[in-house]
């Protein structure tokens, strides 16, 4: 009897322990039609969206030396968001472009380059070709968001003082919990982690598994990446060695073609001339990145944030429209184009569209879009030069700069070294109501005494730069780089500044954007004001 | 896998209750029932003790059961006022020594007692306890109602039913206490927002659970607590019980405290309504036929607070001196009214006449505008009718001892209360009962109902996160346009509206969504009885739901020419619903909707089964000293649910429905990354375990526990999160059964405490399920046709630590009987503390998501129900009863760290915000109007402000200067009913109410306005020149200059719709139902070969006896957000009931 009430309660207890773990299987079943990343090809469809879909190029374009203030008559041309940007203030509005959309933006994509890098490292390791492609994809990835959310958030990354600068979490491993805390971390370690990052990523990174690459890491975008990561982390060598890469031999057959963008001419809508500047066909086009934005207006012929804008007089003394080494606007391939009047003043190359994603046609509910070219040809052989003026090696600079002139513009003049100082030395240096296309520069890492070569070549360099870059919110990071000191100008009635109301030194602690209000509030240090 | 699992846990559930009683053990295993007879005999012999000194005349009887006539083993006989007694044996027998003239006393649970005259040979009759009250039904288990420890209120649905209304759950209003039922729309197929002691969370939908014959009623679409008011078309579908004919059922039993709703533990936190459908009754056959014929009246404009035409006019006239409705602007405008049709008559050129529309002479035009303003149109008496709906049902019901069943069918039909809302419901019901022998007994009840229903078109609304305004492009809800539009405008003519003509007859006709809702529903239950103390049962279910909504745009409606409005260049350039081609430099912008028009289809489908097994085991032993109940089982649900969604562009209703569409439309849609169509799947699986036992002494002492252990699929993957052990321990005192009692008696005739101690959980709001990482897939915006892929992305990061929300619930109740039972009182006590309650988690967003819904928030809550019901006066033709319901729910916000901006606890939904009640609706404070006429308010840094007001302001040290005005939930809600009788004549007037909670009024103002829109009666009393400050709070109507000087003019007018000057108490007291009824005599009824005959009137939400007068009309009850929201009409009812 009892012998037997112990074998029953054994069986029943087995029975029990199956039943419950047959229960588990039961409840195994997938409550919706989420799915599991468990092969190759799902990881790299996971990989297609480590890419951030917010962008930082209305931001920087308001924050830099691009805009002026526009005054009062333009007041309904706003947002209390732009305003607060334009003047460097810590935003509080919520907005599209808002600084937290950037920064859960670019931790999103972060999210899923760790989720996908933890994918393989489930799947044994990334053994073949696609993996290891993907692999190199991800690590990319990470390293790009890393790098985007560094150079906003933080100073600017030197020699000197970035051990010491706040950086920003860098991310290795997808977050589990709810709320976890986060100590910042150093610069200095965010920019050893993308070096790290690159470091692994470029052995293995491929071309071959990718059905539309120029919206992923490519080889050349990864190159491309690498020599703007060095650049900005002050190894010249390896700036221009891997931007070498990049363009190889003939790098002018990669370049931006301005005569048939110049072709469209003037029409009432300027979208098929922009997509044509993003068009993946195109060997300018390196890596192609879409966002939530509103860029394509901001640079449009659209009445929009016109409060706000590279106006004709900031663009006929100091970028598009100002007289250059190459002569002026008249001798460019693509004419930059004025729009002017009734609440509009506006200098324009129209490269980014706007366009709109609707997601409910019948409601007319939807998100602005554009889409940029995170790495292009042109941007890239400017580096290479910056490099290479960095490593006093003007002969091949001067040749990076005569290949980016003779295609942005019809000019027949040929740099040198020396008519580049000659051109230099003889310009002022801008002042806020006296604006030239040479601005003092107080780079962290030391150059040439002003009037130099080097300087006045770095005067070119950076000039180029500027009109490469213009509406694409690049122009930011060289001003943190190069500690320019810019203003805060109101253009009067006449079109001329009529009052300077704040300026940005070389160590103004506004050159790291706040940290999101929100994120402030979950706990992690707010930069230093 | 799963009938492996089924099987595994049912056996393992019996070895659990076996081990119980080892010998019964051995019998079931053994399969030898033989032995139950000799085990029963060796627990009388234990039991018997006495009665062996008296060897008087020795009696032996039986005691049968009425219900199956078997026998009843284990009965308690006593010679009447002595401790001398037995027990009946595995027969039904007893034998006892009894003296002469004795009387037995014969009792067992369930049944009632009997006295009876000993006598040789004796047959004595069990009833089952028959009295409604003694019963409580769990939907599980039934209970003795002296067992029961939990907090419940039983509804008897012939008392409760308002005719007229078929939704049941409307009927729920006012009828117990602590639950409230708030008509949030009137619309068929809405459900109203129901909460058993207010809410249990604070993003989930606290929705209570439904229970019908035992099963749960899962529905077909999760619409949340904010959605239910939204008007959106998936609110049609929303009810899971708008499929039950409300004749068929027979009683709500509702389930508040966590005693009595544990048993359903994991799902339980929000309470519990058990509904049980009529059955057939043994010896009995009845077939009766109700009919209700209902008739609603048209909303009057004397009772809204809506200018005439001729103010309307006026306000119209200023708008143009300052610098509106200018033909420039007008003539091509997106909407227009009065002036934009002006404007176009001025153009019309008439070839054949030779005249324009309108002459363009000063004259002619004021002669225009003079009978508009003369017009005065009643949008309600265009728009709505009193036509008849009717509802009828027919039901059969009979039985004899072997089987009883019922059968019903209902039809209802409704032409509409609003243009274009008509519904047809169709249901059947069939439940039948077959007791195949005295031990077993075998329940099948199906169910089907059909619904077809037309409504209004509509989309749904967005939100716009800057302003908060709720915008609904293509309204057309009757209700609101009648409310909104001016009433200068003609019924007749069409004006102008998203730049295509408009008409809102035409638009009824042409723009409206068929809503069709098929439901079925069976089940089998098979009861087994080994024993009389012990029932084992399986119970199988399974229920389909199929819907569909399809919204047809018609070829000649505003919404489908919207898109083809291209009449001058302006609007060609300006509208937004016209398509230009990306890829050419000189493209113009073309339709989309050449012709035709749109047909937007959702179908939503679900397919549920439900199996559960039980045992349940009672005894009593030492004549009732002793008794036990033991109820224990398994149950698995499985839900799935499945829906389609597609829009076909270019559907020619007027060409034979054939299809003819653009190719742009694809060409967009690709651009645009627009779905063409859409598809999704969910499922849902649970299991639980659960077992419950109550032990009484002598009546007087109860003790009750209830375990359940329950797992779901719902938080994905991890085995750690999804089991929840839920549980409660109670217990009761029943007074009046103690001996001392008697000397209170009959001043007091009942008494019992009840004390219990419960903790109850739900799953979350359904998008929370995050335990594991979820990833997804989508296709991401590109630019070209070329570029685009698809991807995997993680749409929700993994919260390891996420788990069901959970509240622990001490309640104290109390029911108390006066002068044998004519008054009674009942009281509950409470108070909850909800935790790991889901709350949206501000965090870092260094994982890539700052926002985040986790188990973060806890809150607590406590209230107190009350309930009297007195007998006034009881006489032979007349008698007068009356109750008084009453309860009060508080709850406060005690753990949420979480962000809100200003918009979020200003506008009408309310906010959770620490510290306050779960909606908590706040006000921008108002300052007084300044020399413009103006709005100012106090604004965030402590200045006064006219446009400074940041709505997106986040910073809690910010936000302290807005005003907190209360919660948007009322805090006590009951009613008052009389039901006077007078032979065959009744008369009911039942009242409700509600206090506590605060309303938003209708966000009316703005920094401009057009000539379509209607506005309130206050606008007379607007600013209009300078020194009218002192005397009015209403602003100035801003004029073009105005607005071009400043262009955040709107944030001020925003400001005032949210100011503490738009606010408004929401307490009522509305005469709910007065009711005359008339039973003809049986004498007469049974002349013409009826069994009863029947006839009541009944006059249902006839007025509001109180309301704050700043409501205007508005009724505080009712959202009025447009799509499909209506409120419950004012309205009579005639029922005819005849029976057979």
């Amino acid at each position: 009897m009892k012998k037997n009430n112990i074998l029953y309660s054994i069986v029943l207890l087995a029975f029990a322990s199956i039943s419950l773990a047959s229960c588990d299987s039961y409840l195994d079943k997938m409550p919706d039609n989420r799915a599991e990343v468990d092969s190759e090809d799902k990881i790299a469809s996971l990989t297609t969206s480590a890419y951030p879909t917010n962008d930082y190029i209305l931001l920087n374009e308001c924050m830099s030396d691009n805009v002026d203030d526009m005054g009062p008559t333009y007041a309904n041309y706003t947002s209390r968001f732009l305003d607060q940007v334009y003047s460097w203030n810590d935003a509080t509005d919520e907005d599209n472009e808002s600084s937290e959309n950037l920064w859960q933006s670019c931790y999103k994509a972060i999210a899923s380059a760790n989720q996908a890098l933890k994918s393989i490292e489930e799947l044994g390791g990334a053994t073949t070709t696609k993996l290891k492609e993907t692999k190199a994809e991800a690590l990319l990835c990470r390293a790009y968001s890393h790098f985007i959310l560094t150079n906003e958030f933080c100073m600017n990354y030197n020699s000197k003082t970035s051990t010491k600068d706040m950086g920003v979490s860098y991310l290795t491993e997808p977050e589990t919990t709810l709320d976890p805390k986060y100590e910042r971390g150093t610069v200095a370690h965010d920019y050893e982690m993308i070096d790290k990052d690159i470091q692994e990523a470029l052995p293995i990174v491929g071309d071959t598994h990718y059905d539309v690459p120029k919206y992923h890491f490519n080889s050349q975008a990864a190159y491309a990446f690498a020599a703007r990561f060095y650049l900005f982390y002050e190894k010249w060598d390896k700036a221009a060695e891997y931007a070498s890469v990049c363009l190889g031999a003939s790098p002018k057959t990669m370049l931006q073609n301005w005569d048939k963008m110049q072709s469209y001419g003037v029409t009432n809508s300027l979208t098929p001339r922009c997509n044509l500047y993003i068009d993946a066909s195109s060997n300018s086009n390196f890596l192609l990145l879409t966002s939530i934005s509103e860029a394509g207006l901001f640079g449009s012929n659209h009445i929009y944030f016109t409060k706000y804008s590279h106006n004709t007089y900031l663009a006929s003394t100091e970028d598009l429209l100002a007289t250059n080494i190459y002569g002026d606007s008249r001798d460019m391939r693509c004419k930059p184009m004025t729009f002017s009047g009734s609440g509009m003043d506006r200098v324009i190359v129209a490269k980014l569209p706007y366009m709109f994603e609707e997601t409910n046609p019948v409601a007319k509910t939807g998100y602005s879009r554009t889409v940029y070219p995170a790495f292009k040809a042109d941007l890239t052989l400017l580096e290479r030069a910056e490099a290479y003026i960095m490593l006093k090696e003007y002969t091949k600079a001067c040749d990076d700069l005569n290949a980016w002139m003779h295609n942005y513009t019809n000019s027949d003049v040929v740099l040198t070294p020396q008519n580049i100082q000659a051109y230099y030395t003889a310009l002022n240096y801008a002042n806020w109501n006296a604006p030239t296309i040479k601005k003092h520069l107080y780079p962290a890492f030391g150059i040439d005494k002003e009037g130099s070569i080097q300087e006045c070549m770095l005067q070119c360099a950076l000039s180029f730069k500027r009109i490469e870059t213009s509406y694409e919110g690049l122009r930011w990071f060289d001003i943190k780089r190069y500690g320019i000191n810019i203003v805060r100008r109101t253009i009067n009635a006449s079109g001329k500044p009529g009052e300077k109301t704040d300026s940005l030194t070389t160590n103004d602690l506004r050159r790291a954007i706040q940290i999101p209000f929100k994120v402030r509030q979950a706990g992690l240090q707010a930069n230093p004001r | 896998m799963r009938n492996n699992c089924n099987l595994a846990c049912l056996l393992y559930y019996f070895y659990l209750f076996l081990r119980v009683d080892n010998k019964i053990k051995l019998l079931i295993i053994n399969r030898d029932f033989f032995m139950e007879k000799k085990l029963t005999m060796i627990l009388v012999c234990l039991f018997l003790s006495l009665g062996m000194a008296f060897a008087q005349t020795k009696i032996t009887g039986t005691v049968v059961s009425q219900d199956d006539g078997e026998p009843v083993i284990g009965a308690s006989v006593f010679i009447q006022g002595t401790k001398t007694g037995t027990v009946t044996d595995g027969e039904g027998t007893f034998s006892l020594n009894v003296p002469a003239n004795k009387k037995l006393t014969i009792s067992y649970v369930g049944m009632e007692t009997e006295s009876v005259q000993a006598k040789p040979g004796m047959k004595v009759v069990l009833k089952p306890s028959t009295s409604l009250q003694e019963v409580v039904v769990t939907g599980m288990q039934k209970m003795d109602r002296r067992m029961f420890t939990g907090s419940t209120t039983k509804i008897d649905a012939q008392n409760a039913k308002i005719d007229g209304l078929p939704d049941i759950s409307r009927s729920l209003e006012g009828r117990a206490a602590g639950v409230s039922v708030q008509n949030v729309s009137g619309t068929f197929g809405t459900a109203p927002k129901i909460r058993v002691r207010g809410a249990t969370s604070i993003y989930g939908s606290s929705k209570p659970l439904w229970v019908v014959d035992g099963v749960i009623m899962e529905d077909v679409v999760d619409v949340s607590a904010d959605q239910l008011s939204s008007g959106n078309a998936n609110t049609l579908i929303s009810s899971a019980i708008a499929g039950l004919n409300s004749d068929d059922i027979e009683s709500f039993q509702i389930l508040k405290d966590g005693s009595a709703t544990s048993i359903y533990g994991a799902r339980a936190m929000s309470g519990v309504i058990v509904v049980t459908t009529k059955k057939g009754k043994s010896g009995q056959s009845h077939i009766s036929y109700t009919g209700e014929y209902t008739m609603r009246l048209i909303p009057s404009y004397s009772t809204f607070n809506i200018m005439n035409s001729q103010d309307q006019m006026s306000i119209y006239q200023e708008l143009q001196q300052k610098g509106y409705l200018n033909y420039a602007e007008t003539s091509t405008a997106v909407n227009s009214g009065i002036y934009g049709k002006m404007y176009e008559l001025l153009n019309t050129y008439d070839s054949t006449t030779g005249m324009f529309g309108l002459a363009n002479t000063t004259k002619a035009k004021a002669e225009y505008l003079r009978s508009a303003e003369y017009r005065n149109t009643n949008w309600f008496k265009e728009l709505f009718t009193n036509s008849i709906q009717s509802n009828h049902s027919v039901s059969i019901s009979a039985g004899t001892d072997k089987a009883q069943y019922y059968a019903s069918l209902s039809a209802m039909y409704d032409p509409g209360w609003t243009k274009s809302s008509q519904v047809q419901r169709y249901t059947a019901n069939f439940n039948a009962n077959y007791n195949v022998s005295p031990k077993i007994t075998f329940g099948l009840i199906s169910s089907a109902s059909y619904r077809k229903q037309k409504a209004p078109g509509t989309i749904s609304a967005s939100t716009d996160a800057v302003s908060g305004k709720v915008n609904r492009a293509f309204d057309i809800n009757p209700y609101s346009f009648a409310l909104n539009t001016s009433r200068a405008l003609s019924t007749t003519d069409y004006y102008t509206r998203n730049y295509a003509p408009f008409n809102i007859n035409n638009e009824l006709e042409q723009n409206y969504i068929d809503v069709n809702v098929s439901d079925f529903r069976m089940q089998a239950k098979l009861a087994y009885k080994p024993l009389r103390q012990l029932e084992l049962s399986v119970l199988g279910a399974m229920k389909y739901s199929a819907t569909s909504q399809e919204h047809n745009i018609k070829d000649n409606s505003n919404q489908a020419m919207a898109y083809r409005a291209m009449g001058t260049s302006t609007i060609r350039k300006n509208n937004n619903y016209l398509y230009t081609n990306p890829d050419d430099i000189y493209a113009l912008p073309v339709s989309v909707l050449p012709y035709g028009g749109i047909v937007d289809r959702t179908d939503n489908n679900m397919f549920g089964y439900d199996f559960r097994a039980t045992a349940q085991y009672n005894d009593s032993f030492n004549n009732d000293t002793h008794i036990v109940n033991l109820y224990g089982g398994m149950e698995t649900n499985s839900v799935d649910r499945h829906n389609t969604w597609f829009r076909g562009w270019g559907m020619q209703y007027d060409m034979g429905e054939t299809p003819s569409y653009a190719y742009q439309v694809f060409k967009k849609s690709s651009e645009q990354n627009s779905d063409y169509y859409t598809m999704g799947n969910t499922s849902e699986r649970s299991v639980a375990f659960f077992g419950n036992g109550t032990y009484s002494y002598k009546g007087r002492y109860i003790l009750n526990g209830t375990i359940r252990y329950e797992g779901t699929n719902r938080l994905g993957k991890s085995r750690s999160a999804r089991w929840l052990p839920t549980w409660n321990l109670s217990g009761a005192w029943n007074v009046h059964e103690e001996s001392f009692f008697k000397s209170l008696e009959p001043v007091m005739s009942h008494l019992t405490f009840r004390l219990s101690y419960s903790l109850t959980a739900d799953r979350g709001p359904s998008n929370v399920t995050n335990s594991r990482v979820i990833i997804k897939s989508q296709n991401p915006w590109r630019p070209f046709a070329g570029v685009k892929e698809s991807q995997l992305y993680i749409s929700d990061l993994e919260n390891s630590d996420l788990t069901y929300e959970k509240k622990h619930e001490l309640n104290f109740g109390m029911d108390m009987g006066f002068l044998n039972n004519r008054i009674n009182l009942g009281m509950d006590v409470y108070s909850r503390r909800n935790y790991d309650l889901i709350g949206l988690a501000t965090t870092e967003g260094v994982g890539g998501e700052v926002m985040k819904y986790g188990n973060i928030a806890s809150m607590k809550s406590s209230g107190v129900e009350l309930s009297l019901s007195t007998t006034n006066i009881k006489a032979k033709d007349f008698s007068w009863t009356s109750s008084f319901i009453y309860s009060h729910t508080h709850n406060q916000v005690t753990d949420l760290r979480t962000t809100s901006s200003i918009m979020d606890l200003v506008s009408g939904n309310g906010f959770a915000q620490e510290g306050y009640p779960v909606r908590s609706l706040f006000s921008i404070p108002f300052k007084g109007l300044n020399r413009e006429g103006l709005p100012t308010f106090l604004d965030q840094d402590g200045k006064i402000t006219t446009t400074g007001i940041y709505f997106q302001e986040s910073d809690p040290e910010k936000m302290k200067f807005l005003k907190y005005e209360g919660s948007i939930d009322p805090t006590d809600v009951g009613s008052f009913g009389n039901i006077f009788t007078y032979k065959g004549l009744s008369l009911n007037v039942f009242i409700t109410y509600s206090f506590g909670n605060v309303v938003r009024l209708d966000p009316v103002f703005s920094n401009a306005y057009d000539d379509l829109s209607s506005m309130p009666k206050e606008f007379n009393n607007r600013w209009t020149v300078p020194g009218d400050e002192t005397r009015t709070n209403i602003p100035v109507i801003a004029s073009a200059i105005q607005n071009n000087t400043d262009a955040n003019l709107s944030y001020a007018y925003n400001a005032y719709n949210y100011s503490t000057e738009r606010i408004a108490k929401g307490d009522f007291i509305r005469m709910k139902e007065i009711s005359l009824g008339y039973d003809f005599p049986k004498t007469w009824v049974s002349s013409l070969k009826l069994s009863n005959l029947s006839l009541k009137f009944q006059a249902t939400n006839l007025f509001l006896i109180y309301a704050d007068k700043k409501l205007n009309g508005q009724d505080p009850e009712f959202f009025n957000t447009g799509g499909v929201a209506v409120p419950v009409p004012k309205q009579f009812t005639l029922t005819l009931k005849i029976g057979i």
